[in-house]
């Protein structure tokens, strides 16, 4: 009795989580073949799932097109750049808050970042506009790269902070004991103690910032456009090509997923706000 | 001697020689296919002028922000810019443009009289010319001839027969009636209801009068039409009018004339051999609304004389026909709209030669014209989905019309 | 041994940069948005600005299409709490039960929630499309009604939830997911030896043992509920009418639609305000988490 209860339960649950998985799987599979549909396939009804010749002529135009490759490299010096910046500077705060439970400052920066991670992003992007409208400063790369530094920096602190905490204070002790300062005891063997948790920061500031849309669409302009800017293109303009977008949204997204089968374990920390360990 | 040389450079169409040839200009376009044009002829141009041109493509819903905070930067970023006549009265305002008319009454090439009257003062503005014409796009109907055929009918002259033509069709079950974009963009076609009712948006002073007697009774004859609609008419956008009717079985649609290259392409459109035009219904006035692209000079560009020069080259008399082959929506130019041999493969272009008894209607020129549409958009979704009654909806219509209007700033 | 304690001056030299970089891009905006709150600036109308005082917020926050946001924000919310974490949960509770194809089953369901926003809504956008989707084909062939995704105004609710479900679920699963790892098995084990059933064991023993990383779960799902706007803004710009538009979309149309600057800052500086409590929130969680 217990036996086909326990078996039962068994079944129940290999069938929801497999329920969800197709749910979860299956609109990247509709997206993925769409994009290598010729457009007449693209909206037939009954949907064709497998039964369709296949073409690589999405992506060909994608690749043909100039903009899309100087898209696809503003991507990666927004989301590179503003990865390397953050962890620069948000190491050094992550480590002072790990290692000091209270100190000048310490409160308002905790204010500041709750806040800044609090408040929907429009709220600073309207007066940041108006600033960069004045000062010249839109559609600027490294500019871009600047403000979403600051924004990722909440995400940064509470993903690193944890890594640096959990460094024994005595390897630091030993250094102090050397006559190391503080600076020199952080770079020369706190931060390579703490290498793994800062690349697995690094990848999720990444992909973060692999995402942003507000910041590149509001601030930035053509020559500046990143992936989901270029994206957001497709929509009010060709409802009938199906095709390309479909390309466009698989090649944002076929690198995600395949690098999340690697690294989901280091997500938990950073974005528990650090309350949580792997 | 010298008066003979200059009077003949007058007439030629490259009459100036102020600027310095730039390297480059810049050209920012709205994705649509006069912007795909514009891009497969621009080569042409660079090879005779020796300049490069650059392209700037923003989708719709951002663009005209974009162009206005470009030009009102000052920097020059911009020599050309695409835009819509919705945002005319808004860019004029913020002296954002340059007024053209000194270039196009001089111009032999883009010879305005070639334009009738109506279509001549597209682009105007407290009189002042601040757009050149980039596509004439009057509503106009679109029907299925085999559907009609079967059925016996004729395209519909007025509003009732247009109205009797849908019911008949979707009583017949072989298709849906009729259908006009009754979601995100449905100020376009409701205003159109309203002017062919006798209606208006609003008086002379600013006032908006959507729930006069006309107005009522021309939202209630476009609600109605609801029932000879596809399902899902109400989120039906402005592309989605043309998208269903070439790929499913709709009978009739109300909708602009720009269309047409997708429409009649067999690759794009599913029942492309099936589609006939004819022109807009009446009601008790001949209202036709006319939409249609803009293109014109920023007023910070530093660049003009050679932006007309790319203008002219573009949109003038002699490349016209060779642009509508580009795959551009038309321009109504006579020249094109009576040429023979582009009437033969393109039967709607007669329908852009407005009628003259039609009063033409362009877009509102308000400078809060996206207020005013969204407000309006948001008022009639609650009206056609019949949360609230025609009178009461149009009623809070025009009191939240009243505040919008209120920041119109005089012009 | 730990001298921690101790005078340090490197913490205000580490913390600097940090404030370097937050003074710009977040306190400059957020005073610089309470200025135009109270001006009346318009993207449009290069004219010179004049002081306004409160109008703005009276013309654009006391009245019933920010009231609407208001409601359309908490109804997703709702979404976010009621039916988001619960489901989650579940799901990993059940992952959490399993002994084969664990790493499958994990890798897949945490997939949608890294994916770019915008091109998951273009996804769903494409999928939801009322005639020629292949949403709609499904429950069609299932003999059940097909509604109008975007277009019709309860539905369009439903898409945006669905979308952002589908991404959102898989955090809570993930988060869950580490709290029931890291959870001592000795009480469980001592139910089982009670004789508890499962759902019992569930109710009794995990659930309170889970509380701290609920109620991390919860904190985040509140603030990014609040804060949703990429799929929104894909999906349906907050329409049909002022179905979908929360406090995000209102302010961003206003502000990039309308070209009204000021009156988007002054509905900027309310949701400022909004977010205040969360700090409060916020404290009260890790503490009880800690």
């Amino acid at each position: 009795m217990r036996d086909l209860k326990r078996r039962s339960a068994k079944f129940f649950t290999y069938c929801v989580l497999s329920l969800a998985v197709f749910s979860a799987l299956f609109p990247i599979f509709w997206t993925i073949t769409t994009s290598l549909k010729k457009r007449v396939d693209t909206f037939s009804l009954p949907p064709k799932f497998f039964n369709f010749s296949p073409t690589l002529d999405n992506y060909k135009k994608l690749f043909s097109d100039p903009v899309f490759l100087k898209v696809y490299l503003n991507t990666a010096l927004f989301t590179f750049g503003s990865a390397i910046l953050s962890i620069c500077i948000g190491s050094l705060a992550a480590y002072a808050i790990a290692r000091n439970p209270k100190f000048h400052g310490k409160a308002t920066l905790e204010i500041f970042l709750i806040l800044l991670r609090a408040m929907p992003g429009v709220v600073l992007i309207v007066p940041l506009y108006d600033l960069c409208a004045k000062l010249h400063l839109l559609g600027q790369l490294p500019v871009l790269i600047v403000i979403i530094t600051a924004l990722n920096l909440p995400f940064t602190i509470w993903m690193l902070t944890p890594f640096f905490a959990a460094i024994p204070l005595e390897i630091e002790e030993a250094g102090m004991v050397d006559g190391l300062s503080t600076w020199l005891i952080f770079r020369k063997i706190v931060v390579p103690l703490a290498l793994p948790g800062i690349s697995a920061a690094a990848i999720f500031l990444s992909l973060l910032t692999w995402n942003e849309f507000l910041v590149p669409v509001i601030l930035g302009d053509q020559s500046t456009q990143t992936l989901p800017v270029f994206i957001s293109g497709f929509i009010s303009a060709r409802t009938l090509d199906w095709g390309p977008m479909a390309a466009a949204s698989s090649l944002a997204i076929i690198p995600i997923a395949a690098l999340t089968v690697f690294v989901q374990r280091k997500l938990v920390v950073g974005l528990s706000f650090g309350a949580l360990k792997e | 001697m010298s008066l003979l040389f200059s009077s003949a450079l007058a007439t030629t169409s490259t009459s100036f020689a102020a600027d310095k040839k730039p390297a480059s200009i810049n050209v920012f376009v709205i994705p649509s296919p006069s912007a795909d044009a514009i891009k497969k002829l621009a080569p042409a141009w660079t090879a005779k002028t020796g300049i490069k041109v650059n392209f700037t493509s923003v989708e719709y819903g951002t663009a005209h922000q974009k162009e206005l905070l470009s030009i009102q930067t000052g920097k020059g970023e911009q020599d050309v810019v695409q835009f819509d006549n919705t945002f005319l009265a808004a860019f004029a305002t913020a002296k954002a443009l340059t007024p053209l008319d000194a270039y196009t009454s001089a111009s032999k090439e883009y010879d305005m009289t070639d334009f009738t009257p109506s279509l001549q003062q597209y682009g105007d503005f407290g009189g002042k010319k601040y757009g050149l014409m980039l596509s004439t796009e009057p509503f106009i109907q679109w029907y299925r001839s085999d559907i009609y055929k079967s059925l016996n009918l004729k395209p519909a002259k007025t509003w009732d027969e247009y109205k009797a033509n849908a019911d008949a069709i979707q009583k017949s079950g072989r298709a849906s009636g009729q259908l006009m974009g009754y979601g995100p963009n449905t100020t376009w076609w409701w205003m159109q209801m309203v002017w062919s009712f006798g209606g208006a948006l609003y008086d002379s002073n600013f006032k908006p009068t959507v729930n006069t007697p006309q107005a009522i009774a021309a939202t209630k004859f476009y609600k109605d039409l609801l029932s000879s609609a596809p399902k899902g008419a109400l989120g039906v956008n402005g592309d989605d009018v043309t998208s269903q009717f070439v790929s499913t079985n709709i009978g009739q649609i109300l909708q602009y004339a720009g269309y047409a290259s997708g429409v009649f392409d067999p690759k794009m459109s599913k029942n492309a051999a099936n589609i006939a035009t004819a022109p807009a219904p009446a009601g008790k006035v001949n209202a036709i609304e006319l939409a249609g692209w803009n293109i014109g000079i920023p007023s910070d560009s530093k660049n003009k004389s050679w932006a007309w020069n790319f203008l002219e080259y573009m949109l003038g008399k002699s490349n016209a026909a060779n642009f509508l082959n580009a795959g551009a929506a038309a321009i109504g130019r006579t020249s094109i709209t009576t040429n023979k041999a582009l009437l033969a493969k393109n039967p709607y272009l007669a329908l852009l030669s407005l009628p003259a008894n039609a009063t033409v209607y362009t877009y509102p020129s308000l400078v809060t014209w996206p207020e005013f549409d969204k407000v309006s958009e948001d008022g009639l979704a609650n009206i056609l989905s019949g949360k609230v009654s025609v009178e009461s909806g149009l009623k809070k219509l025009n009191d939240a019309l009243k505040v919008v209007l209120a920041k119109e700033p005089k012009h | 041994m730990a001298n921690v304690g101790k005078s340090r001056k490197a913490p205000i030299a580490f913390i600097l940069p940090s404030f370097v970089l937050l003074i710009p891009i977040f306190l400059l905006p957020l005073g610089l948005g309470i200025y135009l709150s109270l001006h009346d600036k318009s993207l449009g109308f290069p004219q010179p600005i004049t002081f306004v005082g409160l109008t703005n917020y009276h013309s654009d926050v006391v009245n019933t299409n920010f009231y609407s946001a208001v409601k359309v924000t908490a109804e997703f919310m709702a979404v976010a709490i009621f039916i988001q974490i619960p489901i989650g949960v579940l799901l990993a509770t059940l992952l959490h039960s399993t002994k084969k194809f664990v790493s499958f089953f994990r890798s897949s369901l945490l997939i949608p929630m890294l994916l770019t926003p915008v091109a998951v809504a273009l996804m769903w956008r494409f999928m939801f499309s009322s005639e020629l989707g292949i949403i709609n084909w499904l429950l069609k062939s299932l003999a059940i009604l097909q509604p109008d995704w975007l277009g019709n105004v309860r539905a369009a609710f439903f898409a945006i939830a669905i979308v952002d479900s589908w991404q959102s679920i898989p955090f809570v699963i993930l988060i869950t997911l580490a709290g029931l790892a890291s959870m001592p098995l000795a009480p469980q084990e001592a139910a089982i030896v009670d004789g508890a059933t499962a759902i019992q064991r569930f109710r009794f023993v995990t659930l309170p043992l889970l509380k701290p990383v609920l109620l991390v779960i919860l904190l985040i799902r509140i603030i990014d509920s609040f804060k949703l706007f990429d799929i929104i803004f894909i999906l349906t710009r907050g329409g049909p009418g002022t179905a979908t538009q929360t406090l995000s979309m209102l302010d961003y149309n206003t502000a990039f639609t309308f070209l009204a600057t000021s009156r988007a800052a002054a509905i900027g500086v309310v949701l400022a305000a909004m977010s205040l409590p969360l700090y409060l929130l916020w404290k009260k969680i890790i503490s009880v988490s800690a």
